[in-house]
């Protein structure tokens, strides 16, 4: 069990970014950049060296369940839960930031909403560890929302949408405001968070707890009695993975992705591309044993909706983004589809080790490449944030000839997307590989061939980026006024991180690999299959798949993929010996592509035609409005005066009437005596 | 006991006596104000002489009661049977005659015979309270008509007459039917005196006295403005001068309708089944007429004179089941809307006054200038609307709980509410009116309050607001007043059993 | 115990003395009568805090003391773990609104009336009358929360009706007359609908105490009383199709009443709750699924009405439909536990609406413009507002670390475990929550709407509203933080009821 001063260590890591957005919203008045900067930067600092503490204390002893006092709910305790998985990702995620809180201090120089900005970077980092280390379903949500509503915010910093923030285009591509484009992520993952919320009350409903531990040891009991309702597990399933796919933007809620990127670059690197983005991942990741006991030792069937959809949709949202990737003609747009793509692994890899007979080493490499793609990502888009700043230009076939002044960056640029191509043995490389060979190993095809051409492409798209940004005939350029220094450390520091990482990796891999069976194994309900090597082995482990023909195949075949890629893209960006144009000229076919690329194959806009059905629907709901309105709240009164002026009509002043009504009555109550009725 | 309780029947009668002379003297001296101040100290001394009646402990004394005075042979001379219910309604009367004279008062009419109508009007009702057989109660009753057809003569407008003359005529008429139908008792019973009466009939057979019945509750049904013989109404009350519309809207109606009330309960006891449907039909039209009417008006008097005959509509439906709760809910009812009723008359007559029209609409224009006429004049109509606070809820409360708790009539409850409703709506839409205009204040109006009109403005209201927050005392004299007109044991005991 | 003596009749009384202050005094204090009010209402406020302390170590505050004999009515205040929350809450945002309104009703009553220039004392007359009637929000709510009498629960239930007719006639928006009219026609409809199932309850009973009520079952009248009861207060609670009176008088309110207005609407549901569920479960069983559907209907339908409305107040308005249907669900469920979290739900929805609506309020204030066509970019002119709007949505639409997450966990997570047996329920409670969606849709809309994008010219010169006005909003805002991050302050007083 952890010591009292341990247990303290991840309410730190969580607390002191909150404190620190606090007080600089409370400082808002105080324009004092300096001070903002220092606190986000040292609360990053703390929670990273709280989180890497806590994971060298737990590593071992792992999961450890911290409860604390304060309910929730009636039966809803708030609880930590610190096992491989939460500590792994709290180590990326409070890494990371402090990296581009490093980078911001530099970058943000001058820019309006400083308190603002600094808050919300802050309460994101706080929230997003709350989310990484949370042990029940509510807290889980709380973390969920509030790195939700910070996107939404950071988003949406330049709300005053001066023209030159404006994202999108060049026209006939539509160009969006940040305001637009922060509502746009927000409504997309709220749809997304709904469904989520929906299914996490089906599950409290048969579990009757939000506790993660007490779900995974009586999975056994309510997953079958969920069951025993027809489709409710599948429904069920479907409805969990809403949030996930809407937050790692993957298809069909990903097209908020790209607009996202309105807001200051380090807001896109880390939450964009490092962090936020891989929340749905690891909430994925927290509901993978439940759904494998369901499927593996329960043998129900419905459950495997779950990881089919995840797979499916990985591997198709890793293709098409990639694709995309290829023809986009802003630099932070191709990095976000890239991001995308990269995510669709994540997903894909989730998905195959839930079905796969042996979850750890496929969660491993997943969660490997994860901190990898954290990493060389976040690094890029600091690199864009700067090469933007010099070309003076979102479009890169506007930019061009940045090698000569920025030397350096291109250098650190060069190693990354190497690594983000996957070229062994730097990061990218070793979990993609895995994750790949793992899905043709339990069976998915279809997503196996799609990842494996998603290869091929991600090679394209990279060296195009770095061709049409760093090579090719000089545009004019500005100096960059802000220190590069701290532009360019943080930037250093994440690309010797990628190399040290994938230099790691067999090892790395290994032990994650470990450590999450045993994690694993400790609730009551999961037997995992016993770790044979064979299962090991097969079970996409690529570092010793050289025994294994099948892996050595795909290793080889991806491989050559990159190679013939990246040399057709070579040639035609960096080298420029084939003009685009022209080629696009030649293969009709191609161009049609090229624009339906563009065009985002339409899905973007079937969002506006939904939020146009809404306003259709406005229009429907006024007119049953007036309806009621004018049956309820005219007619009814003015038949009532009718009656009322029908009545008075009896009002004849005239005598001769009223004592006709007197002879009336009485002769009338007389009848009734004469007949008899009483 | 230090004095009986006929004894402000007579003060009253004295007063009656001596007015002649005293409107006399004011019309020969130009001592305009004389008449009307004696009438505020007559009805003030009777209401006096009520008030230390009802803090006696002798009205919790239930063998004292009802009171007896007969003079002459027993069964066929002139008798007063005085009984809670009467002292009940006699002191509501008072209050209300002593507070509209106090505001004439101020503003007169100060016209010769003001003072002995007013005052044979107020000495009709208490004498048709405390009637204990048909003939008195006949006589008292042409004193009280006479005298109101009188006093809406000397209404201000030109109208005035017509609507006396149409009240007169209609008022006689109905009067002769009522006479008739006492007559046809004699007849049958050889007595009038009603506890007798009660008991004759009620071993008598064949049609004669549901005819008796039929024609009296029609001949009555003049006074009490059943649909549809209510028709004298509103002209009669528009058209009075204001200080006696209070008095004939707030409690001559209800004294019309105490008549039906008394006979059904002692005399036509027998042929109950008949004169329950007929009122129950009746009091259905009341309601819907009264209320429908009201909801179209927008001269200020013909407005409030309607909701008189939807009132005298609940006061209907709770007889039909005239339980004890339900009886008491009447006695309750008819003090709520005499106190209510009369304030509104008052004040609408101040507004209307100060703006020279009496269209609802024009009435904002003189809030600013007469806060305390404007705001109790609201007061008065939120009562009548029955919303919290104020007696009208109490009310509202007591008389639909009476009607649902009658196994056989509780469905009268929902007609009760739907007009409720309706009323509600109808009182809202003059507020609205008024209120619609009430902008700046109109410089055109100079009028002030002096405390001649604030006074029972004030007096009334307190009334409304202290039962409306704490309605007990007022409940239990109408408890006291509803077991003494139940109990027709003691009522027949009352005179040694005939 | 508590150490306050009387502590409940005093959270009731208190501010009537307030408004009797203001009656005597307002004309004077003018504007500076609100700082007055407010702090004997912050009083009444402590009270009930007080109270709450002592239900939450586990007593149960009960007072009680006759107010009618026959029938027999009493004030019987109950502070449970349902009531003491509840009625806090109410007198914080009615104590919070008060301060609001000091600078919110000087601005309007000089829009109306112009400035009371020497010797014109209309407009002074206005403030005297405003906070005059303002108490009587405080005494209707908190009432309606106590009382465990369910004619007095009537009685509270029709109070605020009163000051809410006469303060939207004195300052409310468009045809302000008419609206009043609207507004007290339909309140006094559904609350005289609830009387009459109230007095058929009692009827068959004869005692009125909610605590009697459970002995209903089997009684004749039964379907009778709880249809009409609930008919009244589904008025009042807006469900679709008798929700168009919302649209009108929700938005056309002063701003300082509308967060008032919309705990008024919203304590229907907990009316509903303490009348009929809690103690007639069997009975409303068969009605339960359907009312569950309405309430889904009443949600979607409400929620793309607000998406319809370029009106920021009338959007307001509009968002009260969708979300009173939440915690109507929650109650219609008749499950113990979701009924607690429907109330939950209630109680964050009336603090984020009196947000949210004072903060359309304070916009409108500045801006004289109630078109959000014609806003935007305010954000940089007013940032305070913003926020506020924003903390407003984030209630709304559920987002942490306010109590409108908390709520809805509470709400769903009950109404999901009661519903595991019944598919059909299911169903509903999943599309309730999917509907939620549409929530940050119609609050986030309009707030990228007014706040973002770039400002219009003549708004340059646009400031902050007073803090006046704004502190009482932030109090608000604390406080529906402090459930967010403690829920179990509401959530274990709900629990212990239940």
């Amino acid at each position: 069990m952890l010591a009292g001063w341990a247990m303290a260590l991840p309410w730190i890591a969580i607390l002191t970014p909150m404190s620190g957005a606090l007080l600089s919203a409370l400082l808002w008045r105080t324009r004092a950049e300096k001070l903002f900067s220092i606190v986000g930067i040292s609360s990053s600092l703390v929670s990273f060296t709280a989180s890497c503490i806590l994971a060298y204390i737990a590593w071992a002893i792992s999961p450890v369940e911290l409860k604390a006092t304060a309910l929730w709910a009636p039966g809803a305790p708030l609880c930590l839960l610190l096992d491989p998985l939460s500590l792994f990702t709290a180590i990326v995620v409070s890494f990371t930031a402090f990296m581009i809180m490093l980078y911001s201090a530099g970058y943000m120089r001058g820019e309006p909403g400083q308190a603002r900005y600094w808050a919300l970077m802050c309460a994101f980092l706080s929230s997003m560890l709350l989310l990484v280390f949370s042990g029940d379903l509510i807290t889980m949500l709380v973390g969920w929302k509030l790195v939700g509503f910070c996107s939404y915010a950071l988003i949406s910093h330049y709300y005053t949408d001066e023209p030159e923030r404006w994202v999108g285009g060049p026209p006939p591509e539509p160009m969006y405001p940040p305001s637009h484009c922060g509502l746009k992520a927000l409504l997309t993952t709220t749809v997304g968070d709904v469904m989520t919320l929906s299914a996490i009350f089906i599950i409290y409903a048969y579990s009757g707890s939000f506790v993660l531990t007490t779900l995974y040891d009586t999975a056994g009991s309510w997953l079958t009695a969920l069951a025993r309702v027809p489709g409710m597990l599948a429904l069920t399933s479907i409805l969990l993975m809403g949030g996930p796919l809407s937050k790692s933007a993957q298809f069909p809620f990903h097209e908020w992705l790209p607009e996202a990127m309105a807001g200051p670059t380090p807001v896109s690197a880390l939450i964009h591309a490092a962090t936020m983005v891989k929340a749905g991942v690891f909430v994925v990741a927290r509901f993978l044993p439940i759904f494998y006991t369901g499927l593996h030792s329960l043998g129900l069937w419905e459950a495997s909706a779950f990881f089919f959809t995840a797979a499916y949709l990985g591997a198709i949202t890793a293709f098409l983004a990639a694709a995309q990737g290829c023809v986009a003609s802003e630099l932070k747009k191709a990095l976000a589809y890239s991001t995308m793509s990269q995510l669709g692994y994540l997903m894909l890899g989730l998905g195959a080790s839930g079905l796969s007979v042996e979850p750890a080493s496929g969660m491993a490499a997943t969660f490997y490449h994860l901190a990898a793609h954290a990493i060389f990502k976040s690094a890029l888009f600091m690199m864009a944030g700067i090469a933007i700043h010099v070309a003076g230009t979102i479009y890169m076939d506007k930019m061009g000839g940045l090698k000569k002044i920025l030397p350096t960056t291109w250098l650190l640029t060069l190693v990354l997307i190497s690594s983000l191509m996957g070229v062994p043995p730097l990061s990218g490389f070793w979990g993609k590989d895995a994750i790949i060979s793992l899905s043709l190993h339990v069976g998915l095809i279809a997503p196996f061939v799609l990842a494996l051409m998603t290869v091929p492409l991600t090679a394209f798209y990279t060296t195009r980026m770095l061709g049409l940004v760093f090579h090719g005939r000089e545009e004019k350029a500005q100096r960059e006024e802000r220190p590069l220094y701290l532009l360019l450390a943080p930037l250093a520091v994440l690309s010797i991180g990628a190399i040290v990482l994938g230099l790691s990796a067999p090892f790395l891999m290994g032990s994650l690999t470990q450590s999450l069976q045993s994690s694993l194994l400790t609730y009551k309900a999961i037997e995992v299959l016993s770790p044979s090597a064979s299962a090991l082995s097969e079970a996409g482990a690529p570092w010793q798949g050289a025994t294994n023909s099948q892996e050595l195949i795909i290793s080889a075949s991806s491989l050559a993929f990159i190679a013939v890629a990246g040399w057709a893209a070579c040639l035609i960006y960096v080298k420029r010996r084939i003009r685009p144009e022209v080629l696009l000229a030649r293969a009709p076919l191609l161009r049609r592509l090229r624009s339906a690329l563009r065009m985002r194959l339409g899905l973007n806009s079937a969002y506006y035609i939904m939020a146009g059905l809404i306003l259709f629907l406005r229009r429907s709901v006024r007119a049953v409005e007036r309806c009621l309105d004018t049956f309820l709240n005219s007619w009814i009164p003015r038949a009532v005066e009718k009656m009322a002026s029908a009545i008075r009509k009896l009002q004849t002043g005239h005598l001769g009437y009223n004592l006709a009504y007197l002879a009336t009555v009485i002769s009338a109550l007389m009848l009734l005596l004469a007949m008899g009725v009483v | 006991m230090l004095f009986a309780p006929d004894w402000p029947l007579y003060a009253l009668f004295a007063s009656l006596l001596l007015s002649p002379i005293i409107d006399l003297l004011g019309h020969r001296r130009g001592l305009k104000r004389l008449a009307n101040g004696y009438l505020v100290l007559s009805f003030g001394l009777g209401l006096a002489l009520l008030l230390a009646l009802f803090t006696s402990p002798l009205i919790w004394e239930e063998a004292r009661w009802p009171f007896v005075v007969s003079y002459g042979l027993p069964g066929v001379g002139t008798c007063f049977i005085v009984d809670r219910a009467s002292l009940f309604l006699s002191s509501t009367a008072l209050l209300i005659a002593f507070s509209s004279a106090l505001y004439s008062l101020g503003r007169g009419p100060f016209q010769p015979g003001f003072c002995v109508a007013f005052s044979a009007l107020v000495l009709g009702m208490v004498g048709v309270l405390c009637s204990g057989d048909l003939l008195t109660f006949y006589v008292f009753w042409e004193i009280m008509c006479l005298a109101a057809y009188a006093l809406v003569f000397m209404g201000e407008r030109s109208e005035a007459l017509e609507a006396a003359w149409k009240y007169f005529v209609m008022g006689s008429v109905g009067a002769i039917v009522m006479l008739f139908a006492i007559a046809i008792l004699y007849g049958l019973a050889g007595t009038l005196n009603m506890p007798l009466l009660a008991q004759r009939l009620s071993d008598l057979r064949g049609p004669w006295p549901n005819i008796a019945l039929v024609l009296f509750i029609s001949g009555a049904g003049v006074e009490a403005a059943l649909v549809p013989l209510h028709t004298w109404l509103p002209d009669a009350y528009s058209e009075a001068p204001t200080s006696i519309s209070s008095v004939l809207a707030g409690i001559t109606t209800e004294i019309g309708f105490y008549g039906i009330l008394r006979t059904a309960l002692t005399v036509f006891q027998s042929s109950s089944a008949l004169w329950r449907l007929i009122l129950a039909t009746l009091c259905v039209a009341n309601m819907f007429v009264g209320n429908f009417c009201a909801l179209v008006q927008s001269d200020v008097k013909r407005f409030l004179a309607y909701p008189s005959v939807a009132v005298i509509g609940y006061a209907l439906a709770a007889l039909v089941v005239s339980s004890e709760g339900a009886l008491s809910a009447i006695l309750f009812l008819i003090f709520s809307h005499a106190i209510s009723k009369g304030l509104a008359f008052l004040c609408a007559g101040l507004l209307s006054s100060a703006v020279g029209s009496r269209d609802t609409s024009s009435l904002g224009a003189a809030m600013s200038r007469l806060p305390i006429a404007s705001a109790a004049f609201l007061l008065s109509l939120v009562c009548k609307a029955g919303l919290p606070g104020t007696s009208g809820f109490v009310e509202k409360l007591i008389l639909i709980y009476a009607l649902l708790a009658s196994p056989l009539w509780w469905w009268l409850a929902f007609f009760l509410v739907l007009n409720v409703i309706i009323g509600a709506g109808a009182y809202f839409r003059i507020i609205w009116t008024m209120l619609k205009r009430s902008g700046k204040p109109s410089e055109d109006v100079r009028a002030r309050e002096s405390w001649t009109d604030v006074l029972p403005v004030a007096i009334l209201s307190a009334l409304i607001l202290a039962f409306g927050i704490w309605p007990t005392p007022l409940l239990d004299m109408a408890r006291l007043g509803a077991q003494d007109l139940a109990d027709l044991q003691r009522y027949a005991r009352a005179i040694g059993g005939g | 115990m508590v150490l306050v003596p009387y502590v409940l009749l005093q959270a009731i009384v208190i501010p009537l003395l307030a408004s009797a202050l203001s009656v005597l005094v307002g004309k004077k204090l003018g504007p500076k009568m609100g700082w007055l009010t407010g702090g004997i209402l912050i009083y009444q406020t402590a009270l009930l805090a007080l109270a709450c302390l002592d239900v939450w170590q586990g007593h149960v505050l009960i007072e009680r003391y006759t107010w009618t004999s026959s029938p027999g009515v009493s004030l019987y205040l109950v502070a449970d773990g349902l009531s003491a929350p509840t009625a806090l809450i109410m007198s914080l945002i009615c104590t919070c609104l008060a301060f609001y309104s000091i600078d919110y009703v000087r601005y309007r009553v000089e829009v109306l009336y112009g400035r009371g220039e020497a010797g014109d004392t209309g407009s002074e007359r206005c403030y005297a009358f405003y906070y005059a009637l303002y108490p009587f929000f405080s005494v209707g709510l908190v009432g309606l929360a106590l009382s465990w009498d369910i004619i007095m629960i009537w009685f509270f239930m029709e109070v605020p009706i009163i000051a809410f007719y006469f303060l939207i006639d004195l300052l409310g928006y468009e045809d302000r007359h008419k609206i009043a009219l609207l507004c007290a026609l339909w309140f006094i409809t559904a609350s005289t609908l609830f009387m009459l199932g109230a007095l058929m309850a009692y009827v068959e009973l004869g005692d009125p105490s909610l605590s009697a009520l459970p002995a209903l079952v089997g009684k004749p009248l039964v379907r009778w009383a709880c249809a009409l009861m609930a008919l009244g207060l589904l008025v009042k609670a807006a469900v679709f199709g008798l929700h168009v009176w919302i649209p009108w008088v929700h938005a056309n309110t002063p701003t300082s009443l509308a967060g008032i207005l919309a705990s008024y609407a919203n304590m229907a549901t907990y009316v509903l709750a303490r009348t009929l569920v809690l103690p007639l479960p069997d009975i409303l069983k068969t009605f339960s699924t359907p009312l569950m559907a309405w309430a889904l209907l009443t949600m979607v339908y409400g929620a793309l009405l607000t998406l319809a409305q370029d009106d920021v107040k009338r959007l307001c308005a509009c968002s009260t439909i969708s979300q009173i249907s939440y915690s109507l669900l929650g109650v219609a469920s008749l499950d113990r536990g979701a009924v607690a979290g429907g109330i939950f739900y209630m109680l964050s929805h009336c603090l984020g609406k009196a947000i949210l609506f004072s903060t359309a309020g304070l916009i409108v204030y500045r801006t004289h413009e109630r078109d959000i066509e014609h806003m935007g970019g305010l954000g940089r002119l007013m940032p305070k507002t913003a926020v506020l709007w924003a903390v407003g949505s984030m209630v709304l639409s559920a987002i942490p670390p306010l109590s409108g997450f908390q709520a809805e966990i509470a709400l769903f997570s009950t109404l999901f475990s009661s519903t595991t047996g019944d598919p059909m329920k299911l169903a509903i409670a999943i599309c309730g929550v999917l509907a939620t969606a549409l929530t940050a849709a119609y609050t986030f809309w309009p707030l990228k709407r007014i706040f973002m994008g770039s400002s219009r010219a003549d708004l340059k010169s646009l400031r902050e509203a007073s803090a006046s006005m704004s502190i009482p909003l932030i109090m608000l805002a604390v406080a529906s933080a402090l459930i967010g991050v403690w829920p179990g302050l509401i959530s274990e007083l709900l629990s212990t009821a239940s």
